[in-house]
């Protein structure tokens, strides 16, 4: 049995037992001396006593000989360990979850110049005082994050706890309250007596419900299985017998907080030798206007090229601000850039800088299979669209980023293009094609490829549903052809009319004004091929339908990711033959339509490049690199060893780099090898990726801990602003050691002394008999 | 030496004695009482006081014979006269060393026993009966005859003052000598703390009653001794030879106490089974309060009988 103690010196007062001892044996020397004549008597009652006077005396001595001992013991502050059956006397040991909130708003500083994450550091390590490594106790770090973390997994040595605890930083990430309370009750709360404490900025986003989807970008969808609310995740984690207290470490005042929510080009497809237009968008989150705020772009990294802008902002409000710029053609095809636009500091500077991450080619380059072509059409299949792409050459408004190439579907079938040196395929009424060809588009899409179909009169669905179509999802085609309807004669004037459910798509982006909505959905669709979206065509979005049948109405416009490529259903033709989009009166709805479309498929790689803290870096390559590098914001270069993956068509998938937890511009370094990497020997290839915050996180509101009740019925939350050390540690101090016990006793044998001496002795003081 | 008249003063507060002065005056009714009960008795003489005739037997004396009765009706009647007796009270002092306990501020219990004999002794003296004083140590060799001049006062008084308090005395014994030394039909006041074996006391006090004395106990104590009071470590250093004792008095007193309350009790009621008089005299007690109220308490036990 192991006791050790906290003032280990003070043991030696434990040999002060001798005093009462030493006092008892003086009292027999030191008396008065009566010259006595009842002696007889006094001498029978002594005999008559004797035995019991003994007995008290001696039990009146040793009491007191004890409470010298544990007296001195408690001052000693002696401590048990767990395992020792003294603990019975001291409370079982703490155990202790720290959930420290490190999204980046918790990087804001206050009036004081103090960051909440330093508070919040405070408020953890006064926690960590109030533990004892000699009970026992453990405690547990995990970072309130998205994703949730364990900063420091259960541990004993709160010391080294503490110094973690030190170390840490907030992230650039937000937070995700109900991944964190799954990811604690998954591995933490298992046992009883936890103690969890939620240190945290209180921000809206991250405790309001509705606030805790996954990350931004377009992961958000693949975590659809998310239902779960925080109040729902609370409920979950607090039917372990949890004691939760959040400790508000967030300062109330309202913080000056500009962020820059976006960042993008004009247009979105950048080529060289074109200008191009970059517009920031920055929100005020203070109730107050804010004047002459300084921003700068700055392109490629390069503070040389930095071009300074001065604006205001409305309280509350957004301003956009812009500058144009051209990138010149280096020569080797395409070339990966980065604008950034960067505003002076404020309380918050996570959210200061955004970045945007582009690739800059000589054109987008379209090819146009008109399946009308060979039969003497004229080209009349793809010429409307042909205008719609390629509008003018105008150089005020900047040529189009197009460059189209128009052929025949026979070239096609027999492969005269080579697929891969476009960035766009352009299937236009095309009969039929051929397995081959089918293959090599396959191939193509899949490496990032767009792809566009437009059907008609032409077209035979049995060949497109043998090539294209796979009923098991992995065929290019996002839906099964079935039949044409509609009536062409021209007695009929029968006509369908689009029906759009979500006009957020990027396709439809420019119909995000409402005045330009009905444009859209009064074009007449006469003729269109019906389609069957199997069950296993996951990926399939219809981005358009028809009005033909409320109650399953068919696809106008279809869509589906297929490897890094994506394709887009047309289910009519692309001329005015079977729909109305190409006719004069319609053709600003056409232009913006094509427009759009012909981007969102050529900018497959926009979302590769472009990332949110912590998403992972990705790379597909067409021959395995000698060396990989990644360098990083703060300019770390990092090798990367591990061996990339080859996929089935024939590229290699690089080893995604996951360590992307600050924003900024990351910047992936290839060089091939001289031998065996086909037309990349010897080539160097950089690529670069903008990393940014996820803006919501900016946004300072709070929830006010009133609110828990609310939001979070049936489970009990405290709430602290600061945790209270003192009671803190004396609490610990009362249940890790045993002086309290100790100190009863003392208690409870000086009462027993006085009671036993008065009883003793009470013939005296009872008076006389 | 101090002179006689020293040693009685000594011996006989003026204020006790005041005290019963006055008592004599304001209270004669009770002192009185008590001096006819010292005078109670049935025992018949030559007197001057004419009580009563009865017819002559052979071997009267012829000069009792009242001859006006013979002459008036030729029958020999004897006159009877009441005697009139002189009292004698024995004083009986303990001398043993026990009784030179004096507690914290207190006369001992020697002195103050002095001082009830002396004051005993004034009072019979001055009624011109016979007092007479035994130091009772271990035998009765300090016996001042009884008498009944005024004077007699001085050699009680002196004899109080030669007494040398002696290691041990054995009352039992003495009282049994007394005994056959006193003439009967006497008072006698034993004045002593009786801390000796109470069955010889008793049986001492016993022998005396048989000799149709009548006996007086003034049971002459020291509050400490009832008491007991004492605090701290103490050595009892006993007197009469006895052992040591150091010991804690505060442990000890219950236990004390109920021994000698014991010893008390059993002497009271042995007195009072024989009809002998128990009186308790606490040392911090006013003697003249103290006898006051026995002397009045015995007087009207008295004129009843």
């Amino acid at each position: 049995m192991n006791f050790s103690f906290g003032n280990g010196a003070l043991l030696w007062g434990t040999l002060l037992f001798t005093v009462p001892l030493i006092i008892h044996l003086l009292n027999r020397r030191r008396y008065v001396v009566v010259r006595w004549a009842a002696q007889q008597f006094l001498l029978q009652a002594y005999q008559q006593s004797r035995r019991r006077l003994t007995l008290e005396s001696l039990l009146l001595l040793l009491l007191r000989c004890l409470l010298v001992i544990l007296l001195a013991l408690a001052l000693a502050r002696p401590f048990v360990p767990s395992s020792s059956v003294f603990s019975l006397l001291s409370p079982s040991q703490k155990s202790v979850v720290i959930v420290i909130d490190t999204s980046y708003s918790m990087g804001r500083t206050n009036r004081a110049g103090e960051s909440m994450i330093e508070r919040a550091k405070v408020q953890a390590k006064r926690i960590l005082e109030g533990l004892s490594e000699e009970r026992g106790d453990e405690a547990t770090v995990v970072a309130l994050a998205d994703p949730p973390r364990t900063i420091h997994s259960t541990s004993t040595a709160i010391e080294r706890v503490v110094d973690t605890v030190d170390r840490l930083e907030p992230d650039s990430a937000g937070a995700d309250l109900v991944r964190t309370l799954d990811f604690l009750n998954e591995n933490l709360l298992g046992d009883a007596h936890r103690q969890v404490y939620f240190l945290t900025d209180l921000q809206r986003e991250t405790f309001a419900p509705g606030g805790s989807a996954a990350g931004g970008g377009d992961g958000g969808e693949e975590d659809g299985d998310t239902a779960a609310t925080p109040a729902s995740a609370w409920r979950a984690a607090a039917a372990n017998d949890v004691r939760f207290v959040v400790v508000d470490v967030g300062a109330p005042e309202r913080p000056v907080n500009l962020a820059v929510e976006e960042l993008v080009s004009r247009p979105r497809n950048v080529v060289a030798e074109e200008v191009v237009r970059f517009s920031a968008t920055i929100r005020n989150h203070t109730d107050q206007e804010l004047k002459n705020v300084a921003g700068t772009f700055v392109f490629d990294d390069e503070p040389e090229r930095g071009k300074p802008v001065v604006f205001d902002v409305p309280a509350g409000g957004v301003a956009t601000v812009e500058c144009s710029t051209k990138f010149h053609d280096e020569g080797g095809g395409r070339q990966s850039h980065t604008a950034t636009f960067v505003i002076d500091e404020d309380d918050l500077p996570a959210d200061n800088q955004r970045s945007l991450a582009f690739t800059v080619d000589e054109a987008v380059r379209v090819l146009l299979v008109d399946g009308d072509l060979a039969r003497g059409g004229g080209g009349r299949e793809t010429a409307m669209l042909a205008d719609m792409l390629n509008p003018s050459d105008d150089p005020e408004t900047g040529g189009s980023v197009f460059r189209l190439k128009v052929v025949d579907d026979r070239k096609f079938n027999h492969r005269a293009e080579d697929l891969t040196d476009y960035d766009l395929i352009v299937l236009a009424n095309v009969a039929r094609i051929d397995e081959k060809a089918a293959r090599e588009l396959d191939d193509a899409v899949r490496a990032g490829r767009g792809l566009l179909i437009f059907l008609g009169e032409l077209v035979d669905p049995r060949s497109y549903d043998q090539r294209l179509y796979d009923a098991d999802g992995s065929g290019l085609l996002p839906a099964r052809l079935l039949d044409v309807r509609g009536d062409l004669s021209e007695t009929s004037d029968v006509a369908y009319f689009p029906v759009v459910a979500d006009f957020f798509h990027p396709m439809l982006r420019l119909f995000g004004d409402p005045a330009l909505q009905p444009n859209l959905l009064s074009v007449p669709i006469r003729r269109f091929f019906r389609t069957e979206i199997g069950p296993k065509d996951r990926g399939t979005n219809v981005v358009i339908a028809l009005d033909d049948d409320p109650a399953a109405p068919s696809a106008l416009v279809l869509e589906k990711p297929a490897g890094r490529g994506r394709v887009v259903l047309f289910t009519t033709t692309a001329d005015d033959f079977w729909a109305g989009f190409a006719r004069d009166n319609n053709v600003w709805t056409y232009l913006p339509l094509m427009q759009e479309t012909a981007t969102y498929l050529t900018l497959s790689d926009h979302s590769l490049f472009n990332l949110t803290v912590g998403e992972p870096l990705r790379k597909t390559t067409r021959s395995i690199p000698a060396e990989i590098h990644v360098v990083r914001p703060d300019n770390s270069r990092i090798a990367i060893t591990d061996t990339p993956r080859e996929m089935e068509y024939g590229e290699f998938v690089l080893p995604a780099f996951v360590d992307t937890d600050r924003p900024g511009i990351y910047t992936l370094e290839l060089a091939y090898p001289l031998a065996g990497a086909g037309d990349d020997a010897g080539r160097r290839e950089i690529d670069r990726f903008a990393v940014n915050v996820d803006v919501r996180e900016s946004d300072p509101a709070r929830v006010e801990p009133a609110a828990f009740p609310v939001l979070y019925p049936g489970v009990e939350i405290e709430v602290a602003t600061e945790i209270d050390t003192e009671p803190l540690e004396s609490r610990a101090a009362r249940e890790g050691e045993l002086w309290r016990a100790l100190l009863w006793a003392v208690v409870g044998l000086l009462t027993a002394e006085m009671l036993l001496a008065w009883w003793f002795g009470r013939g005296y003081r009872g008076g006389a008999p | 030496m101090p002179s006689q008249t020293e040693n009685s003063r000594r011996y006989l507060d003026p204020r006790v004695l005041d005290k019963l002065g006055r008592l004599e005056l304001k209270a004669r009714q009770a002192v009185e009482g008590f001096m006819a009960g010292l005078h109670r008795s049935p025992h018949r003489g030559a007197s001057v006081e004419f009580a009563e005739h009865r017819e002559y037997v052979p071997g009267d004396d012829l000069r009792h014979l009242d001859w006006r009765i013979y002459g008036r009706s030729d029958r020999f009647y004897v006159k009877r006269y009441e005697e009139e007796t002189n009292l004698t009270l024995s004083l009986l002092l303990d001398v043993s060393e026990s009784m030179a306990y004096a507690g914290e501020g207190q006369v001992s219990k020697f002195r103050y026993g002095a001082m009830v004999a002396a004051t005993l002794a004034y009072m019979v003296l001055r009624h011109r009966d016979a007092a007479a004083l035994a130091l009772t140590d271990e035998t009765l060799e300090n016996w001042v005859p009884p008498a009944t001049k005024p004077s007699h006062l001085l050699a009680i008084t002196e004899a109080i003052e030669r007494a040398e308090l002696s290691k041990k005395t054995d009352p039992g014994l003495v009282l049994r000598e007394m005994a056959t030394k006193l003439p009967p039909r006497s008072i006698v006041a034993v004045v002593s703390d009786l801390f000796a074996d109470p069955d010889r006391v008793l049986a001492g006090l016993r022998a005396l009653k048989t000799k149709r004395q009548d006996v007086i106990v003034f049971h002459v104590l020291d509050r400490d001794e009832l008491e007991f009071p004492f605090d701290r470590m103490t050595r009892f250093d006993g007197l009469e030879g006895f052992d040591p004792l150091v010991a804690d008095p505060k442990a000890l007193r219950r236990a004390y106490l109920e021994v000698f309350g014991e010893h008390r009790e059993k002497l009271r009621k042995g007195c009072l089974s024989h009809g002998i008089d128990y009186q308790l005299l606490r040392t911090d007690t006013p003697l003249d309060v103290a006898l006051t109220s026995y002397l009045s308490l015995r007087g009207k036990r008295g004129t009843r009988r």
